[in-house]
């Protein structure tokens, strides 16, 4: 056993509202300078919908991620035999165009305009060259559905859902959405860091953070292809890749991220896991079917005599198990097994889960009224007006059983709680809704408090991270005071 | 007049390749060491992706051919020549060199012909970009031209250039073999060392970077800070 | 967007969301921006908010040069514009600043 810790997340998206106030926050912090206006480290997107860049799920488009060959995972992008073909153009990359292009608009004309017989108006222009553009799309151009006609119908995860199914996604008072924030997964196995030639992205021993080694990066764009969530934007004013960095400077502060500071509707968790390093290899190249499992296998039991043996073995501290006993990540992913991982089949092991939404799924109609009574309690999620293969495509690795468990379970813990506070539903009920949820009273209880009432220190577990004794020993703090940017004795400018 | 002429070919051929060797060997290195951040291939693919691919790849592919000829060229004379000695085979030596020329020269156009015709690559094109496509640019026709109108350079270069290339790493500059050449080909020489001298303040400093151990390194890269617990995965 | 009252120059997008025949309009941008001129208002610069709406005028309202009535929906009163007109909508053929 190789104990590692790693800093691990889950988003609760039966809590997400949609309001961006994640994005905008990691906007202001980091993506607001030259070359990066057009990337969103953090971005919402409506499900269905074909997201940011368009079509990112779409990996025969884009290539990214690994796939099985020959009993082996390889990278489906950038093989190490093409490596050498494709450093001079790489094939898969995306191009501005399937991001957008960023504009601002002339408030200058607004006041220079000359006289004329109507008030001026600020023209877009583009914010690469500052020539006026027409604007033909933006970061959520799609979102609350907008354009469902071009971007809903096209989602990738679409596939296998039937015409029916399709149709009524669409229909009106019939459809259905749900917002899905996305941020770096810092995976497992990130197939950015496999495939830099240059060995410039890298994941941070103690935490497991995925950076980009802003020096050693040649703009090979490797990486660009490689991430199959498209996570790894490419910085065309410096010519270096950037990414998120889950806000490691403030991290090692104590700080959340600032994503997950400022989230309104506080779906974010975030704390330690510890995983075995020693089998990530052999989980990565399980069948399709057993990743879900294989991942959740991975992660230990902070609890476990084993574990700690083999944790202070490697040198974790122990203010790091500690934390990740603590962590809510842990019984959201294991425990409870509520959080699941976006498109785990493309096998980088992404360490950000997502609880499945309920609100979607609740509510289905039949002869024009809410069908709430039934012999079979689960019923509504069964026969759920967002189709269960949808959420599966996205978040089960096409199986519907994993979604539905985390579903039903939620059910099974509101009802609970209704029965208890409200009480128009009976308690008798609602325990048999609990057992047959693979729930205890007990576990419920703890469900429901880190979803309802959880506070700050209980979303947020951040470990003493111990980096200033480590960079002490490497160099003088005073080193680098009031040096630019990520911390350069230079500015990080273009070319010489 | 001749006089001033040899004395131009000294300047030219015997001190200017030792100056440019000089600025090349000095300003890379403190480069490196003082702007690592600098150093970049400044990748425009992201802005245009279409005619990326039709310019960039014939241009490296013809350049990198070309470039292993001269260097052959340069460090076997004697098996060029050797090989030469049959005249299919040096028919094949030439039209090749003569085709991935061509190749380059059509990507290098191609190169040019992108960054002038959009609107994002003139924001990230520099100054020091423009000289370099001019340079190129005259390397590579004045190259071309060599090839079409001075031919047999496979075997010429073997017995003439390569003896003054290994004078200058001698240090002991024997003009001999170039005084007598073709303006064409001094003009293709003298450029190049200009592109050489220039090189470390331009773009090109990425191929000094093009070697790493993606190839041989194992796929995941980790960082410890601290002192690193069992190197496994 | 226009009918009988007015015009209006705005971005719009389709969605299932919407039923056939409907068109909602809930945000209102600022005519300083990103509004251009409309040919059926003689390329004049269309995008008042009451523009295809009709409001009632009190004698005070008429200060200040009707500005309160064209920077946003119904600038003076109490809530922001819902009132349901009969509209049509047809695509901008030229892009006017």
């Amino acid at each position: 056993m190789n104990v590692r810790s790693q800093i691990s997340m889950v988003f609760h998206l039966d809590k997400c509202i949609g309001c961006h106030t994640c994005s905008i926050a990691c906007k202001n912090i980091w993506t607001d300078r030259r070359g990066t206006e057009y990337m969103w480290w953090n971005n919402v997107e409506t499900k269905p919908g074909t997201g940011y860049p368009a079509k990112w799920e779409d990996q025969e488009k884009f290539k990214g991620g690994w796939e099985k060959q020959n009993g082996k995972i390889r990278l489906k992008s950038t093989g190490k035999g093409r490596i050498v073909t494709n450093i001079f153009h790489n094939p898969h990359m995306p191009s501005m165009d399937d991001y957008y292009e960023p504009w601002t608009y002339d408030y200058q004309h607004l006041f220079n305009a000359p006289e004329g017989p109507d008030q001026p108006t600020a023209k877009p222009i583009s914010m690469v060259t500052g020539d006026y553009i027409d604007i033909e799309s933006g970061p959520n151009w799609d979102d609350d559905l907008g354009g469902s006609p071009v971007y809903g119908k096209n989602d990738p995860n679409l596939e296998g859902l039937t015409e029916e199914q399709k149709l009524q996604l669409f229909s009106i008072e019939q459809l259905v959405f749900f917002y899905f924030p996305r941020i770096c997964n810092h995976c497992m196995n990130p197939a950015c860091v496999a495939s830099c030639p240059s060995g410039a992205l890298y994941k941070r021993g103690e935490d497991g953070i995925v950076l980009v080694d802003q020096k050693r990066c040649r703009a090979w764009r490797s990486c660009i292809a490689a991430c199959p969530y498209k996570k790894v934007f490419f910085n065309w004013f410096t010519g270096k890749s950037e990414k998120c960095i889950l806000c490691y400077p403030r991290l090692e502060t104590g700080q959340a991220p600032a994503c997950f500071h400022s989230c309104v509707g506080r779906i974010r968790y975030l704390g330690v896991v510890l995983y075995d390093a020693d089998r990530l290899e052999a989980v990565a190249n399980l069948p399709k079917e057993q990743l879900i499992d294989g991942q959740r296998d991975l992660i230990l039991d902070p609890t476990d005599e084993h574990v700690l043996e083999g944790a202070r073995k490697n040198g974790i501290p122990d203010s790091v198990v500690k934390a990740a006993q603590e962590s809510p990540v842990y019984q959201f992913v294991k425990v409870w097994k509520l959080a699941l991982p976006p498109h785990i089949e493309f096998r980088t092991l992404p360490m950000l889960f997502y609880v499945p939404p309920m609100a979607p799924v609740m509510a289905n109609r039949k002869n024009g009224a809410l069908n709430s009574v039934s012999d079979n309690l689960f019923h509504d999620i069964d026969d759920a007006r967002v189709p269960m293969r949808f959420l599966a495509n996205l978040f089960g690795a096409g199986q519907e059983g994993k979604v539905a468990y985390a579903l039903r379970k939620q059910k099974a813990v509101r009802w609970y709680r209704r029965a208890v506070t409200v009480g128009d539903v009976d308690l008798e009920t609602a325990e048999r809704m609990l057992r047959e949820a693979d729930c205890t009273i007990k576990e419920a209880m703890a469900i429901y408090e880190l979803t309802s009432l959880c506070t700050f220190e209980q979303r947020f577990v951040i470990p003493p991270m111990y980096r200033e004794k480590a960079l002490e020993a490497l160099r003088d703090p005073h080193e680098v005071k009031q040096s630019a940017g990520f911390g350069f004795l230079s500015g990080p400018r273009r070319g010489m | 007049m001749a006089f001033l002429f040899s004395y131009l070919d000294m300047v030219l051929f015997a001190a200017l390749p030792y100056l440019v060797l000089f600025t090349f060997l000095l300003v890379s290195i403190q480069r490196y060491r003082l702007q690592t951040f600098s150093f970049s291939s400044l990748s425009s693919q992201l802005l245009e992706n279409r005619r990326h691919f039709w310019a960039l790849v014939p241009f490296h592919y013809g350049i990198l051919v070309v470039f292993a000829g001269h260097l052959m060229a340069f460090l076997i004379p004697r098996s060029i020549l050797f090989w030469n000695s049959h005249p299919l085979r040096l028919y094949v030596l030439e039209v090749t060199g003569l085709a991935f020329g061509i190749l380059t020269l059509v990507g290098l156009l191609g190169m040019v012909a992108r960054r002038l015709g959009n609107s994002k690559l003139r924001v990230v094109t520099s100054r020091a970009d423009a000289v370099l496509y001019v340079l190129l640019l005259l390397q590579v026709v004045s190259g071309v031209a060599v090839a079409v109108f001075q031919p047999w350079g496979s075997s010429w270069f073997a017995t003439s250039l390569a003896p003054y290339l290994w004078s200058l790493f001698r240090f002991q500059p024997d003009l001999t073999y170039i005084t007598g050449l073709p303006i064409l080909i001094k003009l293709h020489i003298l450029n190049a060392f200009i592109v050489v001298g220039l090189f470390p303040f331009t773009r090109l400093v990425h191929i000094l970077v093009v070697p790493n151990p993606y190839l041989w390194r194992k796929p995941q890269v980790v960082r410890w800070y601290g002192p690193a617990p069992r190197d496994i995965a | 967007m226009h009918n009988d009252h007015g015009v209006v120059v705005t971005r719009a997008v389709v969605s299932a969301r919407i039923p056939p025949g409907v068109c909602i309009q809930y945000h209102s941008p600022e005519r300083t921006f990103s509004v251009p001129k409309s040919p059926l208002r003689n390329d004049r610069r269309a995008g008042g908010h009451n523009s295809l709406t009709r409001t009632r005028l009190k004698p005070n309202f008429l200060a200040g040069g009707y500005g309160q009535f064209t920077f946003h929906f119904n600038y003076w009163g109490p809530i922001g514009c819902n009132r349901d007109t009969h509209i049509l909508v047809r695509k901008l053929p030229v892009l006017k600043w």
